[in-house]
């Protein structure tokens, strides 16, 4: 009896000891001293967010402001003398993926970045030195889905004197930017049935806005508002309608519904004015089988634009009705006015992993330009109705590859690498990605956490590269291009002097004449730059560019005289 | 008190049996595969995933790392079963689940083993039932 008791008291010790060693409350487990005393900055106001890039010392959201036009104002720099940028100092980050790494965008507020890596690591680092102030790494927990095949992170928010950040395990928090300390831990889905945020947020008024991460597993995408100060949800809008409401009826089979993709992984844009969030949402889910969800597949492949105060959709644009192909539509949605036929127009851009260019109005939705900025062969016109499909890039039951020509890959066109829009020249700039491959659907078993892609994708070694094209968004046609050796997921900037920034496959992080697609100036990183994008501002009377690669953040400036 | 001590040392024993037993969950530093298993997964390794993930199973930008620190973060506390369910239900990405329930137990094997696991002198079983009782667990 006694031997049997001092058993059961050992397992007991042995379990509570376990629960405390696995505590995963998000709480830093090592108490940080900091390289530098934190200092007490000012606060973000909305007001400091609608203002954007006109207080060019800042960068204070993933795309520079609410328009998505990662275009700065910022002229120190220019064609003429950017062949003397020169690397200022280097970041260096752990807890980094092999062969990725960044992927983020960093924020500035007042002489500090913000910077968020991989695993949800982030950092406050002091923009004069490169050295950190601050650092949080979050102890996730075991066996996560999405988040743990794909664990990376776009980048902060902020807002008053908090930051924000979307975890691997689907939560968000908020951390007091002076200290890092965490102000507020909420969850927002449940990781284990498949979700992740792996976006960047959008801070709008009051309100945190975030997408999801997971379309590749059975889940129901969503984009969610919550409360800036306290975490508490103020709505939440589903991608994916629920039975019998308006869309439903484009989804052949019911009990695909809940677990019917969408995701919403890009953060997305904002019009004050019109008071309107547009966000892009993902392919549907199973991504390559589509026998049981005939039909159109609202809202997945799409652009939303929902109100920012109810979350309630205004109206919607849907690139790749039935998409077969995990061409989701997660970009970032780029906002400019433009005159097309003679009339004014406020217009959303969209270069499209199904290798169309969009131009849309953004107060009804109307589509405008619609135009292959690539060689697919999915489609080469869009009808009234959505993309004319020549030739079906599945090969048929009894077809072969004889008959059928290839189609872009699952990355497609491109993917969430940001594109960049020069109001001055009206151009638009993306990293177009030339690829080819063949598809098989096959019925996947549905289980809850596990990837539900639904068949194979077969990519043919060739073609396989990337172009950096100047794309005028009055008619889609191409002004210039430069080309890549191998296809790559970097993201574009722009400056006000003239100039474009974007990195490579080959780890070199490039400057561009804006009018002619000039290479005047490039520095090797080290790393393929996967998604990471360049940022700038002015700090002291200088400007910088910075870009994140690999294990790195570089600060880039010209030489002090 | 002796007979308690007896008793006691029966107990011990009985619960030591079930611990090395195939029938209690092990982690895969028990020696959970065989090295002929190992090198059947090594070799449909080479054909199947190494394209992508390379010969060194560190990846790069198209596919993530299944060895080092982010196999482990990703895997540890699941299963065997886990991985190989997982990894068929989308893998190899031109044409997922063709290889073969045993292969793909193989494979798992060929990754336990590329991630410092030892051999042992069973193979790491076929079925589902047994594949849940082994777990992958952080190097100590």
């Amino acid at each position: 009896m006694k031997l049997v008791s001092w058993i059961v008291v050992a397992m007991f010790a042995a379990g509570v000891s376990a629960l405390v060693a696995q505590d995963n409350t998000g709480a830093p487990l090592v108490s940080e001293v900091p390289t530098l005393a934190p200092p007490k900055l000012p606060e973000v106001t909305a007001k400091d967010l609608l203002n954007g890039l006109n207080q060019p010392s800042r960068w204070l959201m993933y795309s520079g402001d609410y328009t998505g036009r990662r275009h700065s104002p910022l002229k120190q720099i220019t064609p003429e003398n950017v062949g003397r940028l020169a690397a200022q100092w280097t970041f260096q980050a752990e807890g980094m993926i092999i062969g990725r790494g960044f992927e983020s965008t960093p924020l500035m507020l007042d002489g500090v970045l913000y910077i968020t890596g991989n695993n949800n690591y982030g950092w406050a680092v002091d923009a004069r030195s490169g050295r950190q102030i601050w650092r949080y790494r979050r102890v996730l927990p075991p066996a996560l889905t999405y988040g743990g095949s794909n664990p990376s992170n776009r980048g902060f928010a902020a807002s008053g004197d908090l930051v924000y950040m979307g975890t691997l395990d689907a939560h968000l928090i908020a951390f007091n930017r002076n200290t890092g300390d965490i102000a507020w831990d909420v969850v927002v889905d449940d990781y284990r049935q498949g979700h992740a945020i792996l976006g960047a947020p959008l801070v709008v008024k009051d309100k945190v806005i975030t997408g999801n991460s997971g379309g590749d597993l059975p889940t129901r995408g969503f984009i969610d508002a919550y409360d800036a100060k306290t975490g508490k949800r103020v709505w939440r809008f589903y991608t994916i309608p629920a039975k019998g409401e308006p869309g439903s009826e484009t989804w052949s089979h019911e009990d695909v519904l809940p677990r019917g993709g969408g995701a919403t992984w890009v953060t997305g844009t904002y019009d004050p004015e019109l008071n309107l969030l547009y966000w892009g949402t993902g392919n549907p889910n199973p991504d390559y089988y589509g026998d049981e969800r005939q039909g159109n597949n609202l809202y997945t492949a799409s652009l939303v634009a929902i109100d920012a105060d109810t979350g309630t959709l205004k109206w919607h644009y849907q690139f790749t009705p039935h998409d077969i192909h995990d061409w989701d539509s997660n970009h970032v949605p780029v906002l400019a006015d433009l005159t097309i036929g003679g009339r004014a127009r406020k217009v959303v851009m969209v270069a499209n992993r199904n290798g169309f260019f969009y131009t849309l109005d953004r107060v009804t939705g109307e589509r405008l330009v619609a135009k292959p900025f690539t060689g697919t062969q999915w489609a080469r016109e869009v009808g009234p109705d959505g993309p004319i499909v020549l030739n079906d890039g599945i090969i048929p039951p009894g077809g072969s590859e004889a008959t059928t020509p290839c189609v872009p890959d699952l990355r497609g066109a491109t993917v969430f690498n940001p594109p960049s829009f020069d109001p001055a020249l009206q151009t638009f700039f993306v990293m177009a990605r030339e690829t080819c491959a063949y598809y098989t659907p096959r019925r996947p078993e549905i289980v809850p956490g596990r990837p539900s892609t639904g068949g194979g994708m077969r990519k043919l070694p060739e073609p396989d590269f990337s172009a950096l094209r100047a794309i005028d968004p009055k008619t889609g046609a191409i002004r210039w291009e430069y080309k890549f050796p191998t296809a790559n997921l970097a993201g574009v900037m722009s400056t006000a002097s003239g100039l474009v920034f974007t990195g490579d496959n080959e780890g070199n992080f490039n400057a561009f004449d804006a009018r002619n697609g000039k290479r005047l100036w490039y520095y090797r990183t080290g790393s393929p730059i996967w998604g990471g994008t360049a940022m700038t501002y002015v700090l002291d009377g200088r400007q910088y560019v910075l870009i994140p690669s690999g294990n790195t953040l570089v600060a880039f400036g010209l030489p002090e005289r | 008190m002796t007979r308690q001590l007896g008793i006691g040392v029966v107990v011990v024993l009985f619960v030591y049996s079930f611990a090395t037993g195939q029938d209690t969950k092990r982690t895969m530093w028990d020696g959970v595969f065989t090295d002929a298993q190992a090198v059947r997964g090594q070799n449909a390794y080479k054909a199947s995933c190494a394209p992508c993930h390379k010969a060194d199973l560190l990846g790069d930008t198209g596919a993530p790392a299944l060895a080092g620190p982010e196999f482990f973060s990703r895997w540890n506390g699941s299963s065997a079963d886990d991985l190989v369910k997982t990894i068929r239900a989308s893998m190899p990405q031109d044409a997922p689940d063709t290889l073969g329930t045993q292969t793909y137990v193989d494979l798992v094997s060929f990754l336990l083993k590329s991630n410092g696991a030892s051999s042992g002198s069973a193979e790491l079983p076929i079925d589902s039932a047994g594949l849940k009782l082994v777990m992958v667990s952080n190097p100590k």
